[in-house]
């Protein structure tokens, strides 16, 4: 699906696949809206086991510079997958963190955390869990196209 | 002069918590690709694909790995950094 030329990763993929792709932004613009988000949790997880003081001093510290990233990541995925446009490598980092934000979002709201590593077993019987899996195929692959340089 | 045998090393717990180093540990989880996994050790911690592997595989197979041990800023510097690639890491002293 990616393939790197130079200091660049173009897109390819079916039409199929970057329109389920382009979906990732919504995806994660939708989480938070319920309180009781289990995909809000899994991007919100704690900074200091030992201390809530310190947790909590940590999350105010880094929460905008972590909402900020994780925002320019999702509408450089968006950007690149829209205008069919080769990526940076810079570029090309945001949507690998993109793809991996959409498989804990996914994951978390399909209980995979919770199922551990038998999760994959469920694969079959919840689309959810299949649309992580296919992810993971794409960030493996997005993964290579980055080595190949 | 002072033997090797005879320094008496300070206990963790008679160390002042502000002269501790930070720790970063990193949480392992049934979802995160353990060639993601690698990939985000290289880029956050600057460390080569074999460290970065053995760090994995102690997260994989341990449940959790100190990555990082130093100044506090660092620390959070880099816990922050795990975040944001969507990997759990907490800091400790």
């Amino acid at each position: 699906m990616f393939q790197r030329i130079d200091d660049e990763i173009v897109i390819g993929g079916t039409a199929q696949e970057e329109a389920f792709l382009r979906q990732i932004p919504w995806l994660l613009d939708s989480v938070g809206i319920d309180q009781e988000d289990p995909g809000y949790s899994v991007l919100h997880r704690p900074l200091c086991l030992d201390d809530p003081d310190v947790d909590g001093e940590l999350r105010a510290l880094v929460s905008p510079e972590l909402e900020a990233q994780r925002r320019t990541d999702r509408s450089v995925l968006d950007r690149c997958l829209r205008d069919r446009s080769a990526m940076t490598l810079e570029q090309a980092h945001g949507f690998l963190r993109s793809l991996n934000e959409a498989r804990l979002v996914l994951a978390a709201r399909a209980g995979a955390f919770e199922d551990g590593a038998a999760w994959e077993h469920r694969i079959d019987e919840d689309p959810a869990l299949a649309a992580v899996a296919w992810l993971g195929y794409v960030q493996t692959d997005l993964l290579r196209a980055l080595a190949d340089g | 002069m002072t033997s090797p045998d005879t320094i008496n090393y300070p206990r963790l717990e008679d160390v002042p918590a502000y002269d501790r180093a930070w720790t970063v540990i990193v949480w392992d989880d049934p979802v995160n690709l353990m060639d993601y996994v690698v990939f985000v050790f290289q880029t956050v911690l600057g460390i080569d694909v074999e460290k970065a592997t053995k760090l994995m595989l102690e997260v994989h197979n341990e449940g959790k790995s100190a990555v990082f041990s130093g100044v506090r800023e660092r620390a959070e510097s880099i816990a922050m950094r795990m975040h944001s690639h969507g990997l759990w890491a907490t800091v400790s002293r």
